[in-house]
This record gives C-alpha cells, sequence and structure tokens, in this order.
C-alpha cells in the first residue's frame, strides 16, 4: 500500500471551505494517508482556531505547523514538504476537494503501472453557481506543458525527487506549480496520467492568482518559469505570454537554415474563394512565394497531366530555382503524387501542402521548422483555418475509432475548452494537408502509403512514425487557410476503412491525447461502480464539532 | 530473404545517391520501391501487432463471458433449487387447506345427513 503525503498550506481559508477540504481527505478510502498542514501566518481567528481543533483530535496522520509570519504559498509549501513522511507528497490547495477514491486509484495505479514518479489526474472545475465541468487531459504532452499548465491537480509526486529538485520556488508564487511540475518533468520521464477527475478544483474569479496586480504578477511568473526551464534544457527560444491568458509562446530561434522543400500535389482546380474565381494551386504558389519570411525553400508541384496549361505556363514563368513540376500520369493516388514529389525534392525537410492553402501567418516556416529541431518530434501540424475563419483542423483525434479533426468547423478565437486551440500540443496525428517534417523521417517509416489513395493516408502514416517513437505536434502559431474538400473527393471507401481498422485499430481505440476514459483503465476502476460526476456529499460539521473532537463521529 | 532485399535494395539506393541532377528514372522509381517495401514491412507488422491484441482482448472477453455464464447457471441453478422448495412448499399449504376445507364442509353438512337419515329417506319402504 502507497503512502501519501498531502501538502496542505493554509492563510486565511475561509473555515467552511478549509472544513469541506480536510472532510474530503478523512473520507478517503485509502487509509495510508499523513496531512501535512503549514498555516502561511493566518490573521484569521476562525481559520486559527479552526486548525488549533484538528490538532487536539489525537490523529496521529495530521500534522499542523504554524508559522508566525506570511512567507508566501511556495514557502509554505516547502515547510510542508519538510514533514513529509509517505513515499508520495500530494498538492492540495486549502479550498479544494478530494474524490473519495482519489488516493485509492492513485494507489491502484502507482502499482499496476509499476513505479512512477510522477502522476496526475483529470480535474472538475466547481464554479460558485455550483455547477461542475470535467478538465479532461491529454497523457504526458510536454510542448503542451511549455505552453501551460495543463497538469494543474491533481499532482503526485515521489516525495525523495521534489526533494531533489529543491520543492517550489520563491518567487514564482502563483506559477509555483507550473515551475515545480517543468522542474519534476526535467529529472524524471516515469510519469503517468490517470484519465479519471479525482480532483475538484473551485474555480475562484477573487482568487490569489485571479485579482489585478497579483494575476500580472503570477502569468509574469509562470512566463519565467517556462523561459528558465527553456534555459536548463537548451531550447533557445524567447517565451513570451500566448493570445490566451495562461498561455505561452515559445519564438525559438533556428540552430541553422535547412532547406523546405514544399511538396503540392494538385491536378489544377479552380473554384470561388470569397466570390473571386481563382486557380487553387497559383494561389497556393503566390502565397507562399509572397508570404513567407524564410528565405531556403523550393516548391515541387505534382501535377497531373490533366493539369490545364495556363497553370503550368503560370508556376513555369516564376523562379525556375525555386519551382519545378513534376507530373504525374498515373490513376489518382495522393500518396503516391506525394511520394513522387518528395522523391524529386532535395531539401533535409518536406512540407507537405495541399493545394487549396494559403498561407495567413508568414514566419508559419520558422514556426514549424523550431519545432522539427526536438529530435524526438516526428511531424509538425500547424493551424487550418476554413474561408469563414473557422476552425478546419486542430489535430487528429479519434472518437470512438473514428479518425477526426479536433475541433472541426467551430470558432476558435477564443481558444476553445482549457485554451487548447492557442498552445502547442501533442496530438495523436495530424493532417497531410499541411505537414512538416524531416525527409530522414519519411524515409524511415517508407513514405505515405498508396494502400490509401484518398482518405486517412494521413492517419496511417502519422500512425508509422508515431510507433517509432517520435512525437507529433501541433502548434496554432502557423495559420493558413484550407479550403478543404474543394479540391477532392471526400468518399470514404470501405477498403480504405477496412485497411486502417486492421492496421491501427488498437491506437484508435487508445487516443492518449484525445480520448476521455482508456479502455484499458474502465476494466480496472469498476467504471461501474464509479460514481459519476458531482460534487461529493460532504457532511457538514461546525467548528466547535471539530475541536471537541468529533471529527470521526 | 526479405531483410536481405531490403538491405541490398537500401545499399543500391545509398550508391546511387539522391544528389541533385544526378537522379534518373530508375533511381527515382527504386526509392519509390523501397518506399513501398517498408511500408508494407511496416503495415505487415502493425497489423499483426494489433491483431494479436484483438485476439488477446476476445480472449478476455470470452473469459469474462465464460465466468459469467457460469455465475449465471449457478445463479439460475440456486434459482431452480429455491423454486422447487418454494412449490413444494405450497403444494403442502394448498394441501393442506384443501383437508381443511373438505374437513369443515364434511362437519357442516353432518347435520344434513343426520336429518335426512332420520327422515328416512333412505328407506324406499
Amino acid at each position: 500500500m502507497h503512502h501519501f503525503s498531502l501538502l496542505l498550506p493554509t492563510y486565511n481559508t475561509p473555515v467552511h471551505l478549509l472544513d469541506a477540504c480536510i472532510r474530503s481527505v478523512f473520507e478517503q478510502t485509502h487509509a495510508a494517508w499523513q496531512l501535512c498542514i503549514v498555516d502561511d501566518g493566518s490573521t484569521s481567528t476562525e481559520t486559527l482556531c479552526y486548525l488549533r481543533g484538528l490538532t487536539n483530535l489525537g490523529d496521529e496522520r495530521v500534522v499542523v505547523q504554524f508559522l508566525d509570519e506570511n512567507i508566501g504559498i511556495s514557502g509554505a509549501t516547502n515547510k510542508a514538504l519538510e514533514l513529509a513522511t509517505g513515499k508520495f507528497v500530494v498538492l492540495l490547495d486549502h479550498d479544494d476537494l478530494l474524490e473519495p477514491d482519489a488516493l485509492e486509484l492513485i494507489s491502484g495505479y502507482l502499482t499496476r503501472y509499476g513505479e512512477l514518479d510522477f502522476v496526475y489526474s483529470d480535474e472538475y472545475h466547481l464554479y460558485p453557481d455550483g455547477s461542475v465541468h470535467d478538465f479532461v487531459k491529454p497523457d504526458w504532452s510536454p510542448e503542451r506543458l511549455r505552453s501551460q499548465m495543463y497538469i494543474c491537480h491533481l499532482l503526485v509526486v515521489r516525495t525523495s525527487l521534489a526533494i531533489e529538485v529543491g520543492g517550489m520556488r520563491v518567487g514564482f508564487e502563483g506559477a509555483q506549480d507550473h515551475d515545480f511540475a517543468l522542474r519534476i518533468s526535467e529529472n524524471t520521464t516515469r510519469i503517468g496520467h490517470i484519465p479519471l477527475s479525482l480532483y475538484y478544483w473551485r474555480v475562484n474569479p477573487m482568487s490569489f492568482s485571479n485579482v489585478g496586480e497579483t494575476r500580472g504578477r503570477s502569468l509574469e511568473a509562470g512566463r519565467r518559469a517556462v523561459q528558465e526551464h527553456c534555459d536548463r534544457v537548451g531550447i533557445n527560444a524567447v517565451v513570451e505570454h500566448g493570445p490566451h491568458p495562461g498561455t505561452y509562446r515559445l519564438k525559438r530561434a533556428l540552430t541553422g537554415t535547412p532547406k523546405v522543400s514544399v511538396v503540392i500535389p494538385t491536378r489544377g482546380t479552380g473554384t470561388y474563394v470569397w466570390g473571386k474565381y481563382v486557380s487553387l494551386v497559383e494561389q497556393c504558389v503566390e502565397s507562399l512565394l509572397s508570404r513567407t519570411t524564410y528565405r531556403n525553400i523550393e516548391i515541387i508541384v505534382v501535377a497531373d497531366t490533366s493539369t490545364p496549361l495556363s497553370t503550368i505556363e503560370f508556376l513555369s514563368s516564376l523562379d525556375a530555382e525555386t519551382i519545378r513540376i513534376v507530373y504525374y500520369d498515373r490513376p489518382f493516388n495522393f500518396s503516391d503524387k506525394i511520394n513522387l514529389g518528395v522523391v524529386e525534392s532535395t531539401g533535409d525537410v518536406v512540407m507537405l501542402l495541399n493545394d487549396d492553402t494559403m498561407v495567413i501567418d508568414e514566419d508559419w516556416c520558422h514556426v514549424m521548422l523550431g519545432l522539427l529541431e526536438h529530435d524526438d518530434i516526428g511531424v509538425v501540424g500547424n493551424l487550418l483555418v476554413f474561408a469563414n475563419q473557422r476552425l478546419q483542423h486542430g489535430g487528429h483525434q479519434y472518437v470512438d475509432g473514428n479518425p477526426t479533426h479536433v475541433g472541426f468547423n467551430v470558432d476558435w478565437t477564443d481558444g476553445g475548452a482549457a485554451s487548447m486551440y492557442g498552445v502547442e500540443r501533442e496530438v495523436s496525428g495530424v493532417t497531410a494537408a499541411a505537414a512538416m517534417l524531416r525527409r530522414s523521417v519519411f524515409d524511415e517509416v517508407g513514405g505515405m502509403s498508396t494502400r490509401f489513395p484518398n482518405n486517412f493516408n494521413d492517419v496511417d502514416f502519422c500512425q508509422k512514425v508515431r510507433q517509432r517513437g517520435y512525437r507529433i505536434v501541433w502548434t496554432p502559431h502557423a495559420k493558413m487557410f484550407h479550403f478543404e474538400s474543394v479540391s477532392r473527393n471526400a468518399t470514404v471507401t470501405p477498403r480504405e476503412m477496412w485497411d486502417l481498422t486492421l492496421t491501427w485499430y488498437r491506437e484508435m481505440r487508445n487516443d492518449v491525447y484525445d480520448s476521455p476514459i482508456q479502455p484499458h483503465l474502465l476494466e480496472w476502476v469498476k467504471s461501474g461502480e464509479r460514481r459519476k460526476p458531482g460534487i461529493p456529499k460532504l457532511r457538514r460539521f461546525s467548528t466547535s464539532s471539530v475541536i471537541t473532537g468529533e471529527l470521526h463521529g | 530473404m526479405k531483410d536481405d532485399i531490403h538491405r541490398r535494395l537500401q545499399s543500391t539506393v545509398s550508391q546511387l545517391g539522391t544528389r541533385e541532377g544526378e537522379q534518373d528514372p530508375s533511381i527515382r522509381q527504386l526509392q519509390l520501391d523501397l518506399w513501398a517495401y517498408r511500408d508494407q514491412q511496416i503495415a505487415a507488422n502493425a497489423a499483426v501487432a494489433n491483431l494479436e491484441w484483438r485476439l488477446i482482448q476476445f480472449d478476455n472477453h470470452a473469459k469474462g463471458l465464460e465466468s459469467e455464464l457460469a455465475r449465471v447457471r449457478l445463479e439460475l441453478s440456486n434459482t431452480k433449487k429455491v423454486l422447487a422448495a418454494k412449490s413444494a412448499e405450497a403444494a403442502e399449504v394448498r394441501l393442506s387447506w384443501t383437508f381443511r376445507i373438505g374437513r369443515a364442509v364434511m362437519v357442516a353438512l353432518w347435520p344434513v345427513r343426520f336429518l335426512l337419515r332420520r327422515t328416512g329417506t333412505h328407506h324406499n319402504s
């Protein structure tokens, strides 16, 4: 049985909230816990009285330490860490709640999945009006952690590791847990995610890190934490605040200027875009040439022999050093066309691009290349929007085993749930309509599979890449238009679906970045018995009852 | 055998090189063939791994069903036993009530029988 030490710093906490919090600890179905409370110099008599009452309980599992002065949440948490005797520490905020089986499930998870150092769970957000929302998190996603503190609660760390990294850092108050998680992640790869909500986080618009000047300080502390993390792990980047509160953007510097080969398959389709008839490939190439700040690129247009002559003439009239046309005279096969284009290319980096796209962000190439500087990132995808600015592609996700786009046709400008459309993050796959990768990776996985002439070639390709151990990352900072399906037949053939299912059934049933509950965990957590989301029914008791020792009654 | 072909293809492609301006259609085709081969190899391995995984899932599912079936059978058997016992009990109760009702009827009819005997309706003289 794993022994947990819950670290609970308090400061003038309203007693009814602290009471509910502590009650949720006492209600744990797992008995091996220790509650380390450090009061950070509270001036509230009620809070102090309540905590003194706890010390009178005579329960050895509860340790309370009173500080004479307020030293801040980082210092108080470190004091609590000094009191910890458990093998793992659990961070608990003074006004939040634990699910009754939280520790039991964590203990079971640690037993089942080996000795992990760092475990986090999903959480419920509890709003002042009583509504509860589930915050479903991805499995370990380092790129997302650099872009936002998505881990939050419940956060469990091996005590020895927490001590080794020096606990919380003073000076990062408001983002101390983000800084802590980043430093922990630098020291271990044994990280687990329990895709179940075990924690109720009270969303309080008036909390310390959400009000006025302190909010600005918290966000700045978070930015500094990410910047220092980048400096420590050797990411050459300047960290800026992201488009949404609590998000950060890494502006990476490139170590070199590799040649990028943009491969564009086309058959020269024309259509109306914003009321004007255009040749899609001409529009795409024009936007590439006029709106790309990165200069070392070549464009390989793989054109069907049926491509209109006027389009060929237009492309031929452009810079011959940059653009090459490769003719494709076989029956349509998207994968085959891509492969042919890559064979003809000479760059170390390949950008797969549909002809119905158009550049928006001029530094798209820098942004995507910056991510490819990580050797373990195999493919980088980007934010694609329809002509009406709604989201076309926010990464791939598998819903009940069926591949689809994250956030398809939603308004992405507000960032979406947990600002997911505003941060760089790992995904299960990205569309081949716009994807950048090293040529060596393309070579390693045997290019795109010609078994998928029309659909799912990108799903299959990304799975091949992931199977080789690479991460696939999506970025919102390299936006492009995608006038999707204007230029292709979207009909899925049974053969394509069969081939995809035959090859990647397991992977598509276990989308670790977007599936709320993993099937392999379902068996384990006795899902039938587990409570549905809702506010736990905690028995309320008065301060006096605690003081008189009726807590266990 | 396959690995050998793979190595030879790889080696040939490396030797021929992919330097700019030096590609000819045969090298391109060779590269495409190599990719196709690699892709098929990866797909085959993935399909085998997936089928194995699904087999394990089915196996677990079958085991679950078997144990569920055993549990239902046991429950059915127990239910049958309980039903049989209840049925016997009910029969006994029914018998008992039949006897009691019969006896009450007999007792109630006894005076009638007596009177009929006394009035000599039985003697047709």
